[in-house]
């Protein structure tokens, strides 16, 4: 398999403080990974890792399946936290600086980089006075430079408008699907984040507790009957042999989720009933996305 | 490298601070040879005396052989202006401050991300930066040096100016050239340990003002066993360096002490750089 990203137990420890426990991710090329988890959950650390930002404690990694890292970052654009930029220049003079700092030849880059964003109209004004979002491009822009193979961007549409978020997620969308450039992302807009992301890690208190394709993600929310009875393995068989149901799972004690014939529900729970089970509740469940994660990172507001 | 330094240098280019800390610089030049002026003409009781502010003690100018006070400007010349203006901080201070800028607002504005997250060495990124900053402090204190040359012609006159020990000149603009170098990295290595900006400025201007007081401290406790620390402290080198009568034991102790702190200066500098994360 070929990675973009390769990480083996990955750990940050700030004084008793351990930030990043142990994170063997895993992106593969191509991927766009939705990297999600709770406001302090180690997220940015570990990206800040990845770019080179932050020396971890322990662990490996791998770019590109190399570990030469000071080289492959060559290939890294980031937008890390606030974006780094000068607030007494313009957005041309700051791209200028990078397209110098990259060695660049081409001139023109600037200002195709600026249209590209577009930030092509904001002439002399200094980023002082841009909007969260303007800069928010602008960083966007500085990542882009040098057309990267792997992107590593950390809330990269906080602060745009609607009109914003949607022009980022077709660009994030149009440059993975265009130029195969890779892309490791944070986000707190989990709606935006699965309408782009091909995998996820979720992370909690530093651990990667799970990673998984996003097509194990529909299937993880899929919509079921959920059958609240008194004797769980009873009624299993009961569905099995009088409604013909094969698709259904025990989640918990006294718990059966039943993902098919959903539309003859009726037709469960009266079998169920006349069978002598306690069919204490019955209904029509189902998650979005963002309660799946809920539930995984416990529950609590992702902020 | 040269990428690196092409974009610092353009950096520098860009940053109007600079240029305001220059105009400054030139601006103090211009007030200390009119408070010099002043004096002159409190001396000759053409003003009173306390005229803006401005107090002359009675024994300020030496009388010259006529009996009336020697000229403050004839006393001291080009080079003793150019010694107020290294030597008495002002330099110093407006250095301290456009190196403290140039250096922490990478950290402070997160730029210096841009450039670690793009797999240059910390080595290069450190010594990328550390070039401009050297440039800056010599084309700052050569522009403060020239600017007190050239005011010298109208506030001295012709005459006085032309009278003007001009190799005394070269070798004390010359070591403070070379002090300033060393001096530029210990505020480097400040804005580096600090990442701060205010943290930053505050320190280097106490090290300039308030480590010579300590040099002079240890000299008193060193006293017994022979041992001056402020022989070796580039500071107090920049504040004792003579104007004239340069002796070979000054010249090579200056050159020695200059190298050996820049190079403690930039060394700590990027250890430190290198071993701690970016913010």
């Amino acid at each position: 398999m070929d990675y973009a990203l390769n990480t083996d137990g990955i750990t940050k420890i700030y004084g008793k403080h351990t930030v990043v426990d142990h994170v063997s991710m895993h992106v593969k090329k191509g991927d766009i990974y939705g990297f999600i988890g709770k406001n302090g959950a180690g997220k940015t650390t570990f990206m800040r890792i990845v770019a080179g930002l932050a020396a971890p404690a322990a662990g490996s990694m791998e770019l590109f399946g190399s570990g030469d890292l000071e080289m492959q970052r060559q290939r890294i654009g980031t937008l890390i936290e606030q974006p780094g930029l000068y607030g007494t220049m313009t957005a041309r003079d700051n791209l200028e600086v990078v397209r110098r700092s990259l060695g660049i030849a081409r001139k023109q880059t600037v200002d195709e980089m600026l249209e590209f964003v577009g930030l092509s109209q904001t002439g002399k004004k200094k980023v002082k006075n841009f909007s969260l979002g303007m800069k928010q491009r602008l960083g966007i822009a500085i990542a882009l430079f040098r057309s990267p193979d792997f992107l590593i961007l950390d809330e990269p549409i906080n602060g745009l408008d609607p009109e914003g978020i949607k022009e980022v997620r077709d660009l994030l969308s149009k440059l993975n699907r265009e130029k195969q450039i890779t892309i490791l992302i944070s986000s707190h807009i989990l709606g935006e984040l699965s309408k782009i992301a091909t995998s996820y890690g979720i992370i909690k208190e530093g651990v990667l507790i799970e990673e998984f394709a996003a097509e194990d993600l529909e299937s993880r929310c899929r919509r079921c009957v959920k059958l609240v009875v008194d004797d769980a393995q009873r009624a299993s068989a009961i569905l099995e042999e009088k409604c013909h149901i094969t698709e259904f799972d025990v989640p918990e004690e006294g718990v059966i989720r039943v993902f098919d014939g959903l539309d003859n529900s009726w037709i469960m729970n009266r079998e169920l009933v006349e069978n002598g089970i306690h069919l204490k509740e019955s209904y029509l469940a189902g998650q979005d996305l963002e309660g799946y994660f809920m539930d995984l990172l416990g529950g609590a507001s992702n902020d | 490298m040269i990428n690196l330094l092409s974009a610092e240098f353009y950096k520098l280019r860009k940053s109007k601070g600079i240029y305001i800390g220059v105009l400054v610089a030139a601006a103090l030049v211009l007030l200390l040879y009119g408070s010099l002026v002043m004096i002159d003409k409190i001396n000759q009781g053409e003003i009173a005396n306390g005229t803006a502010g401005v107090i002359v003690s009675p024994n300020a100018g030496d009388a010259g052989a006529s009996g009336t006070p020697q000229s403050m400007l004839q006393e001291i010349g080009v080079i003793g202006v150019l010694q107020q203006m290294f030597g008495g901080h002002f330099v110093g201070i407006i250095a301290a401050v456009l190196v403290s800028i140039f250096v922490i607002r990478e950290h402070s504005a997160g730029t210096i991300k841009n450039l670690v997250g793009k797999g240059y060495s910390r080595f290069a990124i450190f010594t990328a930066k550390m070039i401009p900053v050297l440039m800056l402090m010599l084309v700052f204190e050569s522009v403060v040096a020239l600017v007190t040359i050239c005011l010298g012609i109208p506030f001295m006159g012709w005459e006085l100016f032309a009278a003007t020990a001009w190799e005394d000149v070269v070798v004390y603009i010359g070591l403070q050239l070379m002090f300033g170098a060393a001096v530029a990295a210990i505020y480097m290595l400040v804005g580096e340990l600090t990442r701060n900006l205010a943290a930053g400025i505050s320190v280097s201007i106490g090290a300039l003002m308030f480590s010579t007081t300590l040099t002079a401290g240890l000299d008193l406790v060193f006293h017994q066993m022979e041992i001056e620390p402020s022989k070796y402290w580039v500071l107090d080198l920049v504040a004792a360096c003579p104007t004239v009568d340069f002796s070979a034991e000054f010249l090579v102790r200056s050159v020695l002490v200059s190298a050996v702190w820049f190079m403690i200066a930039a060394a700590l500098g990027v250890l430190h750089f290198k071993r701690t994360d970016v913010k």
